[in-house]
């Protein structure tokens, strides 16, 4: 995978700006503890003596989670996903968390949450896309193939922010709709005249 | 002799629930034991009404905790965070398995049992069934026929509310039903191409044990699929929604729960059972209460350890098994994902609501012609979707695109998991271990692998599956044809088999052991054969049959 470029002005329109204010204060308050975990990741010498806590992560969590679902960050997903990260939910652990760090600050050329929202969008989009390249690349359909160990780590993280924002009641009853009691089964109508999708399709839920 | 009560029935779940109603309909005085504590309808159900985000993981549980303690019962369908106290915790209730291929042995101990949290499918056995063991000689001749069987198959759907569609096939006969849960249009563009295709098969609606229509103070299904974490509407079957009430309407039942039944005491003068010896689950003081007859419904493993357990002199290899097949010719059926795949050009339809049942593709196999690679069948049970928010995980995206793009409904995919039968053979087998439980009774130690005939068929069915799902015009996801660890179905059956022969079989076609005629057995453990459909129903309908006959044998003094 070669490094990632990082254009130091704005990308495309179709980059994402930051949801709301509160969260751009949010991401600037929160820089100088990835900074540290940035260090760390990035220094094998000194990631020996210092331990690291998932919520030393969780600046970062909140940044990626932004990027990744612009808006979820009032949904608090660092924080969460720091309480839960040391009973492995989703599959989450640290070391996961870890290594999609030292990817995302390898090709920041920095500290990731030092760099501009549209860098880190850029940098975010890179790390996916590669994890889907190399996945194609198994098949023999790209020769762009990252390592496995991030791709894996990547994938993980990635479910664990979806399940964050979409299993809280923004995501869950704001995206998409919820409804405990739906009390009909409408069993084949015209999208067009459908309700939106339950964030509670259990069974969409499992199989998909 | 004065006995305390008329019958004990061992276990409060689907079998034990209707053991209770049918015995103190009929005028006997009834003490239903549970292992598990109570669990009261309604006020019960703790987690039913709660939201992901009102629960600590989301509704997907402690990972960490889950691997501790509830590393068997995690693994399979039905248990979430909602639901988990539904379930065992493996920790507390250990029990001994191979170690290369572990029996996935999924149970919850509560008043209910596993009514609380079953898949609720309700299939009829057929003919080709109940005369499957005498034809290929796989398995002893089970002594019923479909026509025994039929007059109690329409007395427990009758009561119990079971939804399906009049279909006029053999090899699945039809019942009372209400009306049918309909199929999405993505399963009924799979039915219209699989009818247009096929002679030998057909895609229908599961027949499930959710209410359509409202029936004798339970409400009609309101599509929440919430089953497991129980349902205060009463709409789907369960101990507490259905047959407990009942029984409590008679005023002749005791319910004692936190009970674990240790052993079934026997007179050797008479070789009768007289009492059963309890410990308290949580105090674990002892207990003696005597009875003049016995319901076995503990669960199909559950029941046969617990004749195990009640060795005697005059029985040392275990009461009512002096044919020696008592604990061998357990069965489950061998499951496997036979095929995912998406549906092409069906995006502008969609579904509403959460129907807690699915489809069904009836067994077509070795009904009038014989497979050459085969014996027996297998059925398919699926579902049409379209894809939710996780299938993020899958695709590539990031940002206010990709965020909006799973805010719409994704691709139809169909699932279909083929359900093959398991073959009855002796070495399939529940033991007693000598390690204990923390009551000091011996663990079960429980051995079932699937067999060549079992793998062929889900090769079969793997095939048939993808050939199926190919009309739909989409891209195959998966396709297996390696059975799931045994268990995985929750259909273990088998262990205390139901036959003519007292020198080779446990009961008889009355559900009466051989050797111990006031003992009776009518949960799975008494199964002959596997089919392959789902048993439950079939339980339903032997304890039913099974309570009808122990009274008449008491009104004539026979018991």
């Amino acid at each position: 995978m070669p490094p990632v470029s990082t254009p130091a002005s704005a990308p495309s329109a179709s980059v994402p700006v930051a949801s709301d204010s509160a969260a751009f204060n949010s991401r600037d308050l929160l820089v100088g503890g990835s900074a540290l975990a940035a260090l760390i990741s990035a220094t094998p010498y000194l990631s020996r003596p210092i331990m690291m806590h998932a919520e030393d992560f969780a600046p970062l969590l909140d940044s990626v989670s932004d990027i990744l679902l612009p808006g979820s960050l009032s949904t608090q997903p660092g924080a969460y996903l720091a309480s839960v990260i040391p009973r492995e939910w989703r599959g989450l652990t640290l070391s996961y968390v870890k290594t999609v760090s030292h990817w995302l600050n390898r090709h920041a050329q920095g500290d990731f949450l030092s760099i501009s929202f549209e860098r880190r969008f850029a940098v975010l989009t890179a790390l996916d896309t590669a994890t889907f390249d190399g996945a194609a690349a198994e098949t023999g359909e790209s020769d762009a193939a990252m390592d496995a160990e991030t791709a894996e780590a990547w994938t993980i993280l990635k479910r664990a922010l979806l399940t964050s924002f979409y299993t809280s009641q923004k995501g869950g009853s704001g995206d998409l709709a919820f409804n405990l009691v739906p009390g009909r089964w409408d069993a084949d109508i015209p999208l067009a005249q459908a309700p939106r999708p339950l964030s509670n399709d259990w069974l969409a839920i499992w199989f998909s | 002799m004065t006995y305390d009560f008329d019958a004990i029935v061992v276990g409060s779940g689907i079998s034990g629930g209707w053991a209770a109603k049918e015995l103190t309909e009929r005028g006997m005085r009834v003490l239903m034991i549970e292992r598990g504590r109570m669990i009261e309808h309604q006020s019960g159900y703790e987690n039913e009404m709660k939201a992901p985000w009102e629960m600590e993981f989301r509704g997907y549980g402690d990972a960490k905790l889950l691997a501790e303690e509830y590393p068997v019962q995690s693994k399979g369908t039905n248990f979430d965070e909602y639901t988990m106290d539904h379930f065992v915790n493996d920790a507390d209730h250990p029990y001994q398995t191979s170690a290369d291929k572990p029996f996935q042995w999924r149970r919850g101990y509560q008043v209910g049992g596993r009514s609380l949290i079953w898949g609720r499918q309700c299939y009829r056995w057929s003919d080709y069934d109940f005369g499957a063991n005498a034809r290929d000689g796989h398995g002893t001749d089970w002594p019923v026929r479909y026509a025994d069987m039929k007059p109690w198959y329409d007395h427990v759907e009758s009561f119990v509310g079971v939804n399906g569609s009049m279909e006029d096939m053999p090899q699945l006969p039809d019942g009372i039903f209400q009306p049918a849960m309909p199929l999405s249009a993505g399963e009924s563009l799979l039915a219209k191409q699989i009818a247009a295709h096929y002679g030998d098969r057909r895609l229908i609606p599961g027949r499930s044990a959710n209410l359509t229509e409202a029936k004798e103070g339970r409400s009609a299904c309101q599509y929440r699929y919430l089953c497991a974490r129980g349902c205060s509407f009463g709409a789907y079957f369960s101990t507490q929604s259905s047959t407990l009430p009942a029984a409590n309407k008679t005023g002749r039942l005791t319910l004692l729960p936190d009970t674990i039944v240790a052993k079934i005491e026997t007179d050797p003068r008479t070789g009768k059972a007289v009492a059963a010896q309890c410990i308290d689950a949580n105090s674990k003081e002892t207990s003696r209460h005597t009875a003049r007859m016995f319901f076995l419904n503990a669960s199909s493993f559950n029941s046969v350890g617990l004749l195990l357990r009640s060795a005697s002199d005059t029985a040392p290899n275990g009461l009512a098994n002096s044919s020696g097949t008592l604990g061998r010719y357990i069965m489950d059926h061998a499951t496997a994902v036979a095929g995912v795949a998406t549906i092409a050009g069906l995006d502008d339809h969609t579904y509403y609501g959460n129907r807690p049942s699915n489809f069904v593709i009836p067994r077509f196999r070795n009904l009038e012609e014989a497979h050459p690679d085969f014996v027996r069948g297998y059925s398919y049970q699926g579902v049409g979707i379209r894809a939710n928010w996780p299938r993020g995980v899958h695709m590539p995206g990031v940002g206010a695109d990709f965020r909006k793009t799973l805010s719409e409904a994704g691709e139809w995919r169909i699932l279909m998991v083929a359900f093959a039968e398991s073959l009855p053979r002796a070495d399939n087998r529940v033991t007693l271990s000598d390690k204990l439980d923390k009551w000091g009774l011996p663990q079960l130690h429980i051995t079932l692998h699937h067999g060549e005939n079992e793998r062929a068929l889900l090769r079969d069915a793997a095939a048939e599956a993808k050939i199926m799902l190919g009309m739909l015009g989409g891209k195959m996801l998966i396709s297996s044809d390696e059975p799931d660890l045994a268990g995985s179905a929750v259909h273990e059956m088998g262990g205390a088999r139901m036959g003519r022969d007292p020198a080779t079989s446990v009961v008889n076609g009355n559900s009466q052991t051989h050797d111990v005629p006031n003992i009776f057995v009518t949960d799975g453990a008494a199964m002959s054969s596997s089919a392959c459909q789902n048993p439950s129903l079939t339980y339903m309908a032997f304890t039913a049959r099974a309570a009808a006959f122990a009274v008449e044998q008491v009104k004539a003094g026979l018991l």
